[in-house]
């Protein structure tokens, strides 16, 4: 069944293509909280990045809530996780859904597509998970 | 023949004058289009849609902060933050004209079912997520007040670019550019506005093509430069879609980083301060 799951040590990641991930916590390197979209556009979503070492988990809310509410109840990944907002969904992700688009998709991307979602990311530093997840 | 210079950028137009100038660019705006009017009118009210925007925001937060404080029930106040948000996005989406609000509204109802955005259909979305049933006021409010930090710092700052990114937007603009426009931030309204010349123009070797031949030869990359290259491409006609605006823009992108394309195009090194100056 695809989702999220998470053990001691370890998270993986199936997708509903049969192709799964596990990574060891260790080599997680952030969480991103995104907030996508503007409720005006009606394009609003929240959709969660999962960095590690060598490849990204795209976990969106939409599908994953009760998952990711488990695992990100969990003690070791409370000082990682960054909430930022993209306000202006570009272009790629509009028309493609490249990485994210108006609603992301579960999906396991290389670690090198995170320098195209990056530059897009506002950090909003004032921000807690708890205060928008 | 004057020479309209704005942010290092130089652009020859037939006019003896910078305010004729834009005005003959402006005529021939309204004349490409037929709605010339209208999208000028668009392009000028968007700085004051994304104030009043940050305006109706703040307000709402204030007022949440004030009903908790009169000891309503957690699903009085959120039922209220949802349709009160809901009435905000609505408004804007008005402001934007009658074509975007349609869609959007579209957009609300393949979302949320019929009805759109209203409490009852968030309040449904969350309990098939598996969100317990006495939590879901909670988690609307959480919703309702979710952070857009991005479009209240843009309404401040990006004002004045906006309004020169307004003029680019008028030669070939249609109503889906507007809202595009409303949450682009600051630092992306330039990229906005070739990905929306490039997908709009629906014209030719059109807006997308026009400015890529600008970029190309070095003409003029943004400001007014933009705007009139946009008028040139735009006339001509064509197919050439979003894809080409989005080209354009990483062709400048990549122009910008990287000295040895404008060398081999026959630009002087690059220079922020000298960025896309015209060619002799």
């Amino acid at each position: 069944m695809e989702g999220l799951s998470s053990s001691k040590d370890a998270l993986t990641l199936h997708l509903s293509s049969g192709k799964a991930s596990h990574q060891e916590i260790a080599n997680l390197e952030n969480i991103y909280c995104l907030l996508v979209g503007s409720d005006v556009q009606s394009n609003d979503s929240i959709c969660f990045i999962f960095k590690f070492k060598n490849e990204l988990w795209v976990v969106p809310e939409s599908s994953q809530y009760r998952s990711l509410k488990e695992v990100l109840a969990k003690e070791p990944y409370n000082g990682m996780v960054v909430v930022a907002q993209v306000d202006y969904l570009p272009f790629t992700w509009r028309r493609n859904k490249f990485l994210l688009g108006m609603e992301g998709n579960l999906a396991i991307k290389d670690i090198s597509k995170f320098s195209e979602i990056e530059d897009e990311l506002t950090i909003l530093n004032d921000c807690s998970l708890d205060s928008v997840f | 023949m004057d020479y309209i210079e704005e942010q290092g950028m130089c652009l020859p137009l037939p006019t003896p004058s910078a305010d004729e100038g834009i005005e003959f660019l402006e005529n021939i705006a309204a004349g490409n289009l037929g709605a010339g009017l209208r999208i000028t009118s668009q392009g000028k009210s968007i700085p004051q849609i994304r104030a009043e925007y940050k305006f109706l925001i703040e307000r709402f937060e204030q007022d949440l902060i004030n009903k908790k404080a009169m000891g309503l029930s957690p699903k009085e106040i959120a039922r209220w933050a949802v349709n009160e948000r809901t009435s905000i996005a609505k408004l804007m989406r008005r402001k934007q004209g009658l074509e975007a609000k349609i869609i959007l509204d579209l957009r609300d109802v393949n979302k949320y079912g019929l009805g759109g955005r209203s409490y009852e259909n968030l309040e449904k979305r969350l309990i098939t997520k598996g969100v317990a049933a006495s939590e879901v006021p909670n988690e609307l409010m959480k919703g309702a007040v979710k952070p857009n930090k991005a479009v209240s710092d843009a309404a401040i700052k990006g004002a004045a670019f906006l309004q020169n990114g307004g003029r680019a937007v008028i030669v070939i603009s249609i109503s889906a550019t507007a809202y595009t426009l409303l949450t682009a931030p600051e630092n992306k309204l330039e990229q906005v506005i070739y990905e929306e010349i490039g997908g709009v123009a629906g014209g030719a070797v059109g807006g997308g093509l026009g400015v890529g031949l600008c970029v190309a030869f070095g003409i003029a990359t943004s400001g007014w430069g933009l705007l009139a290259c946009g008028v040139v491409g735009g006339g001509a006609g064509g197919l050439l879609g979003a894809e080409a605006g989005s080209k354009v823009y990483l062709v400048k992108d990549e122009y910008m980083r990287n000295s040895a394309i404008v060398n081999n195009g026959g630009f002087e090194e690059y220079n922020p301060s000298k960025f896309m100056r015209a060619l002799p």
